[in-house]
């Protein structure tokens, strides 16, 4: 090693660029790295007066999500924590993990994605993976998807994979193609007509034994759907099939075939919407696993056809779709004869598939008024006939809801604000109260106080919940504090049930 | 000795090759951008959100959902003060929903109905929502002329319309 010369090397180590220039030219992109982290931490304490006896002293779910973009290139994780899932989370989510990986690449028209993936057909009516960590729903599927887009007017997509299930994966294989054809775009891509249409096809294996016939290996499930929209009309529609698709506990093992229709049509001008649909269901809850139960290995989503809320009283007695015999109708008018002033009217009805028997049925009226520069309010009301048997809850309830909300612009960045909910109900525990103060200072502080009575059952028992938040940017802590009754929390249609329970929680959230 | 001379050359290449991977300043910053990711628009097309652009001027990206209330009093009270940002930056506000597919045309006769004079998009299966890592709306993104974000916030109380304004501008240069 004679050769070692050390002033050649010196002088090598000079001349190199990327030490003699100036280092504010010497940028590089090295791609983008983001994330998110959510921690939810909930510490239980004992009351006897709800009944509350817990089993674990304390509560904690987190997910951190890492994702790394260098040009086409996309790669993320996301490691998850239930060591103790929060009450109401089902005891299945309990473990940890990286149950999230994946690698993209994108080039023009051609995509792949190896690993986990969500991924959504048409309405999602054959298939549809997501996650919403406020339910604890993720399905993700584990395996290859493919896009490619032909003269940005017809895009495929095809995939394969297995679903995720809690911390591990289903047995069954689910494959599936989807083309969508900007039509009208071939005629004219300026014209104020369009057209769209769609077919999807997807086929769940699941591995039976040679001499059980019980359950088929593969089911097979396919549609159509197309969209149609001119100025201020739209109107769109879907069909769907699938082949027998017995499951243990959602249809008695039904050997039927499976049907959708759905249409919808609208129409939208300046402060007025007016918008109608109509669906029918027959045997079209699709699983991963015909042994599921609950809301576990589900594949598709079917829209459920009612109004959503989010609000405590008015998500009482949740709607949920039936799947497997359903036939509804629904009509929406929003109306503003200025901004901040509206009108909304929705009315739904649910019956079986023949309509025979009514299942749901509901009014809602709600008005958003500005009274003033600073006061605002809205108030809404809602008539609900709700026949709970199906879900094997508590029978058939007739319910009239009322919300006051009442809004007041202290200075500018400083607000008031009030809200009263009243649900009156002759069935299950009679009526209900709540009522929420709360005080803004934005961007930063909020601060609330919450009380609810179960009139009805036990009035002198007082569900009170004191919470404070600060936010920054893209940064979030809440602390919570109190006693919270039984309820639903909803997102998009879709429910969670928690029971009651009482003790502290901090939240973070943050994105960078 | 050829083997020698060899072994100089390739611990000489490495050494530099080494130095320029330490002395080079990575940026990770000014990397984020937009990501390639397709929503539809009211008519049911696919739109990919990174070939988004408003020529010189900011875009804002409001998530929102017809069953989120916080997200209905931020878009009604961003409606009110819209005209203005417009005319003093040029602004382009985009709100997308992230309602599940149930509702492509039942979304327009809500946004019309409301009046809203926002450009809609729809992230029905929240693919744009992953990709910009929040899990639940409202959630505002500010992007630059140069398709960067470079400023995020997470849920909304009244009055935070304010301080998305100050943003604007600052970013704008007034």
């Amino acid at each position: 090693m004679k050769f070692f010369n050390v002033p050649l090397l010196s002088l090598m180590l000079l001349s190199n660029p990327a030490t003699s220039q100036k280092s504010s030219e010497n940028f590089v992109n090295a791609g983008s790295f983001t994330g998110n982290i959510q921690v939810d931490f909930q510490y239980y304490q004992e009351d006897s007066t709800i009944f509350f006896l817990p089993q674990q002293k304390m509560g904690l779910n987190s997910w951190g999500e890492f994702t790394y973009r260098y040009q086409g290139l996309t790669a993320g994780l996301r490691y998850e924590a239930f060591q103790h899932p929060l009450i109401g989370y089902s005891i299945k989510t309990k473990g940890q993990g990286i149950p999230f990986r994946y690698i993209n690449y994108k080039k023009d028209e051609f995509e792949i994605t190896a690993g986990d993936y969500y991924v959504q057909f048409g309405n999602g009516l054959l298939l549809r993976t997501y996650q919403d960590r406020g339910l604890g729903i993720d399905n993700a599927l584990d395996g290859i998807r493919l896009g490619y887009t032909i003269a940005d007017k017809i895009h495929l997509t095809g995939i394969s994979g297995k679903p995720r299930h809690f911390f591990g994966k289903d047995t069954s294989i689910i494959r599936g193609g989807d083309a969508q054809i900007d039509i009208s775009d071939f005629i004219n891509e300026k014209s104020k007509f369009k057209w769209t249409s769609g077919f999807s096809y997807v086929s769940r294996y699941y591995p039976v034994g040679d001499f059980d016939t019980t359950y088929p290996a593969y089911v097979e499930a396919y549609s159509y759907r197309t969209q149609i929209g001119y100025k201020k009309l739209n109107l769109e529609g879907e069909i769907a099939r699938k082949s027998t698709d017995p499951l243990d506990y959602i249809n008695f093992r039904n050997k039927n075939e499976g049907k959708v229709y759905y249409i919808n049509a609208s129409y939208a001008t300046k402060g007025l919407g007016v918008s109608g649909q109509y669906k029918r269901i027959i045997q079209f809850d699709f699983r991963s696993n015909p042994t599921a139960q609950g809301l576990d290995y589900f594949l598709n989503f079917l829209p459920p056809i009612a109004k959503f809320y989010s609000l405590k009283e008015f998500t009482r007695y949740p709607f949920t779709s039936t799947g497997t015999s359903e036939q509804g109708i629904q009509g929406e008018i929003t109306y503003s004869p200025k901004i901040g002033k509206t009108l909304l009217l929705n009315y739904s009805k649910v019956h079986d598939a023949d309509w025979k028997e009514k299942y749901y049925e509901s009014v809602y009226v709600e008005g958003d008024m500005k009274i003033s520069k600073k006061l605002k309010s809205i108030v809404s009301y809602q008539y609900l006939d709700y026949d709970q048997r199906l879900q094997q809850k508590i029978g058939k309830v007739y319910a009239h809801i009322f919300l006051a909300d009442l809004s007041y612009r202290i200075r500018k960045k400083i607000n008031l604000r009030g809200e009263v909910q009243y649900l009156m109900t002759g069935q299950d525990k009679g009526d209900w109260i709540y009522g929420l103060l709360e005080f803004t200072i934005a961007p930063h502080y909020s601060f609330a106080v919450i009380d609810e009575v179960n009139l009805g059952k036990n009035p002198e028992i007082h569900f009170y919940t004191l919470s404070a938040s600060y936010s920054k940017g893209s940064h979030k802590f809440l602390l919570t504090y109190g006693r919270q009754s039984e309820g639903w929390q909803c997102a998009g249609g879709v429910c969670r049930y928690i029971p009651a329970y009482n003790g502290a929680g901090i939240s973070v959230l943050s994105n960078f | 000795m050829k083997k020698k001379y060899f072994l100089t050359f390739l611990l000489i290449g490495f050494t530099i090759s080494f130095q320029s991977f330490l002395f080079v300043k990575y940026d990770f910053q000014t990397g984020k951008k937009l990501p390639a990711v397709k929503v539809k628009n009211i008519e049911g097309e696919y739109v990919d959100v990174s070939k988004i652009n408003n020529g010189e001027n900011p875009i804002i990206f409001i998530f929102w959902a017809t069953w989120c209330g916080p997200c209905i009093r931020e878009l009604n009270n961003v409606a009110e003060l819209y005209e203005d940002w417009q005319q003093k930056t040029g602004v382009q506000i985009y709100a997308v929903s992230i309602d599940d597919s149930r509702a492509t045309s039942k979304i327009s006769a809500f946004v019309e109905g409301k009046r809203w004079p926002y450009n809609i998009l729809l992230d029905s299966n929240q693919d744009l929502m992953r990709a910009l890592g929040f899990s639940n709306p409202p959630f505002t993104a500010l992007v630059n002329k140069d398709g960067e974000i470079v400023w995020t916030h997470n849920s909304y109380i009244e009055g935070d319309e304010y301080e998305l304004e100050e943003k604007i501008k600052e970013i704008s240069g007034q």
